[in-house]
């Protein structure tokens, strides 16, 4: 080709794709607002919880030894009237309700409410310490130690990883899926067409467009966890950057594939959301996705966000290295290369 | 068109249709001979040309539709050729065959001597397009615009220069939202030609401007034309074809019903002027009493809707009219409003398809 890179299709295309996007303060923020807005709500709405204390409510009659013994084993004990007991045990405002017993031989009767929670936990604790009371053991028996807590271990050091794996995926599923329908809806893919720029130089520009915007996103969430939230990046950037690269060529082979077809804009956004909702539910992000019945775990495993999530929780919570995350780069590796084979193929002008 | 814009120009059509140089009966000539002459020499000489064109589109689960059925087409180099038709005649199936976006059902095309499917990289280089309803980019800049495109050929011209040549040089920094619908046409058109084609395919380059735009560009064709180029275009705009095109091609229901220069066409079939004239309200006339005039070669009544008259064409309308007006007085029929006029294309159509372009 005699004219240089600068003057070339690839980067010409590439900067008419920068350019709108720069040009269009709408989307500007979905692409680097939305997700700080996300990161912000989700850490305010799920503070880390403080230690949980069990609160028990005790009748007029219960002696106050037995509230003592209660209190002085770090349960929340109060007095409650009879005729209350079962709303506060309902709204969860008590755990247990502590009252005298009326058969013979039985010193109390603990009651719950056996749909909540704590029912469980705050029966047996009330019973050990007032049975142990009761047989007057005064050496400890079991003595009770907090684990300390590791740095990467609070749901906002979970989130914004999760937040980033899906902004990497929503962001090259529009930015190149949903662009490339739209070019062609106005008909200047047809233009184009008409024009001497191959198929492969169109498709690669869209997708450097993307990749060129990646690095500003990231860096905008790492570093707005790092300060706001405090979450740090435990193992090595270089390795960090490579991941967001591998997520995100896989996910702009998926916006090739998904385009290929596709003649308006309704369609994509169909099928981008057809494609999204699963991994948005399934791989992950704001969830831990330990709960899934084990063969579905099998399965979600092998989705691409559920991967890139995958790597990027072990490199920003747990300092992974490279080798810890081949499994995940693979799969990255090959969504990315039968997205871009496939959607090459099926690439339609018009 | 308006009467009015028809007026403004009207003395420009009649120089043209008038004088049919020698330049555009050379060219009726060659056609005839690619046409029948050799292939070989055929599909080098002329810049297009294209042999049993034809289209179906296969209809899912409706009836196929025949698009084109059999188009034969020479366009020699350096002529602006016409191909004129109403909507929904083939045109554009047309001309996205010849431009390689759409493949022919059968049919030979030979664009510049190359064929589609085997010479694509080195035609795309060698031609330039405006398609019907191209969205530019709303967000570039017309400099910008033109970059781009520039940016697909191998040789091409400077954004700036094609912007002086479009009259855009103003509006260089100028959002593509920005501008008008006269000055965005311009700017399809400049990134046509800042590939520096030889070649110019032109779908409707001026349709739904208005009549100082599409002036506009009618100039920039024409500038193109005299530095050497080749134009194909298409057009329903009867004054479109007259004012720009050397040859013109009348095409309807998918095939060409009429060819040759604007000038031959119109004496062919509408004679070389049309006399219309309404009577007053009550009297009628039988065409047979009007092709019996002298010099009269057709007639047509009732056709116009809005004054339900007459239409005649003659060849010598000196000596037609007196003669028309003498009939009238010795029947007592009384004459309206009555017009003389140089025959146009739009007669043409209608003498060949019995309705007119641009309804």
């Amino acid at each position: 080709m005699s004219k240089g890179l600068a003057r070339g299709p690839i980067w010409n295309l590439t900067l008419l794709r920068l350019r709108e996007l720069w040009r269009q303060p709408g989307t500007l923020f979905w692409v680097f607002g939305f997700p700080l807005v996300l990161a912000v709500g989700l850490g305010l709405a799920f503070p880390e919880p403080g230690p949980s204390v069990v609160k028990v409510g005790l009748t007029p009659e219960v002696p106050e030894e037995a509230a003592n013994r209660l209190r002085h084993a770090g349960l929340s004990v109060r007095r409650v009237g009879l005729s209350e007991a079962d709303g506060e045990l309902g709204a969860e405002r008590l755990n247990a309700v502590v009252s005298k017993s009326a058969r013979p031989g039985v010193d109390f009767t603990v009651r719950v409410d056996p749909r909540a929670r704590e029912a469980e936990l705050g029966a047996a604790l009330v019973r050990a310490y007032l049975e142990r009371g009761a047989e007057r053991i005064d050496h400890l028996v079991v003595e009770k130690t907090e684990l300390s807590l590791k740095p990467g271990t609070r749901y906002i050091d979970f989130l914004i990883p999760g937040l980033i794996g899906m902004n990497l995926m929503t962001g090259a599923l529009w930015g190149v899926g949903w662009s490339l329908v739209d070019l062609r809806t106005r008909r200047l893919l047809q233009r184009l067409r008409a024009s001497p720029v191959k198929p492969i130089q169109l498709l690669v520009s869209v997708a450097l467009s993307r990749l060129l915007v990646i690095p500003l996103e990231v860096l905008l969430l790492v570093a707005f966890g790092h300060w706001v939230f405090g979450v740090k990046v435990a193992g090595s950037l270089l390795l960090l950057a490579v991941v967001v690269l591998a997520g995100s060529l896989a996910f702009s082979g998926l916006g090739v594939l998904l385009s290929g077809r596709a003649e308006n804009n309704e369609t994509i956004s169909g099928l981008i959301n057809l494609v999204t909702l699963p991994m948005l539910m399934g791989s992950g992000i704001f969830f831990a996705t330990s709960h899934f019945p084990a063969g579905l775990r099998k399965v979600v495993a092998f989705l691409p966000l559920s991967a890139l999530n995958d790597a990027l929780r072990g490199i920003i919570n747990h300092g992974a290295a490279l080798t810890d995350l081949k499994m995940p780069l693979a799969i990255l590796g090959v969504w990315a290369i039968a997205t871009f084979l496939a959607g090459f193929r099926l690439f339609r002008w018009a | 068109m308006t009467s009015s814009e028809s007026a403004g120009i009207a003395p420009l059509v009649h120089t043209h249709l008038g004088e049919p140089g020698a330049g555009t009966r050379a060219l009726t000539t060659q056609i005839s001979s690619t046409l029948s002459g050799p292939r070989a020499s055929t599909s080098q000489d002329a810049a297009i040309v294209c042999r049993s064109l034809r289209k179906v589109f296969r209809g899912r689960g409706k009836p196929d539709v025949v698009a084109l059925q059999g188009l034969d087409l020479a366009v020699p180099r350096g002529v602006c050729f016409g191909l004129l038709g109403p909507n929904g005649a083939g045109k554009t199936t047309a001309v996205s065959i010849l431009e390689g976006l759409l493949a022919p059902t059968a049919g030979d095309v030979f664009v510049l001597g190359e064929r589609w499917g085997k010479s694509d990289a080195k035609l795309r280089q060698a031609i330039g397009v405006t398609l019907q309803e191209t969205r530019l980019p709303d967000r570039l800049s017309a400099r910008e615009t033109l970059q781009l495109f520039a940016s697909f050929y191998r040789e091409s011209a400077d954004a700036d220069e094609v912007l002086q040549a479009i009259s855009l040089a103003d509006k260089a920094g100028a959002r593509v939202a920005d501008l008008s619908g006269g000055q965005r046409q311009r700017l399809v058109f400049g990134c046509a030609i800042v590939g520096k084609p030889e070649l110019l395919f032109l779908d409707e380059p001026t349709a739904n401007l208005d009549p100082n735009s599409r002036r506009e560009v009618w100039g920039l064709i024409r500038r193109f034309q005299q530095g050497g180029g080749t134009v194909l275009l298409t057009t329903h705009y009867m004054e479109e074809a007259e004012r720009l095109c050397d040859l013109v091609a009348v095409i309807d229901g998918g095939r060409i019903i009429s060819e040759g220069t604007p000038g031959e066409l119109a004496i062919q079939f509408g004679g070389e002027h049309v006399i219309e004239f309404a009577l007053s309200a009550g009297a009628e006339l039988l065409p047979a009493d009007l092709t019996g005039l002298p010099h009269v070669t057709r007639c047509r009544s009732g056709e116009r809707r809005d004054d339900g008259g007459y239409r005649l064409a003659s060849t010598k309308p000196e000596a037609t009219l007196p003669a028309l007006i003498q009939f009238l007085q010795s029947t007592e029929r009384v004459l309206g409003p009555i017009s003389t006029r140089r025959a146009t294309l739009d007669d043409v159509f209608v003498a060949l398809t019995g309705k007119r372009l641009e309804e």
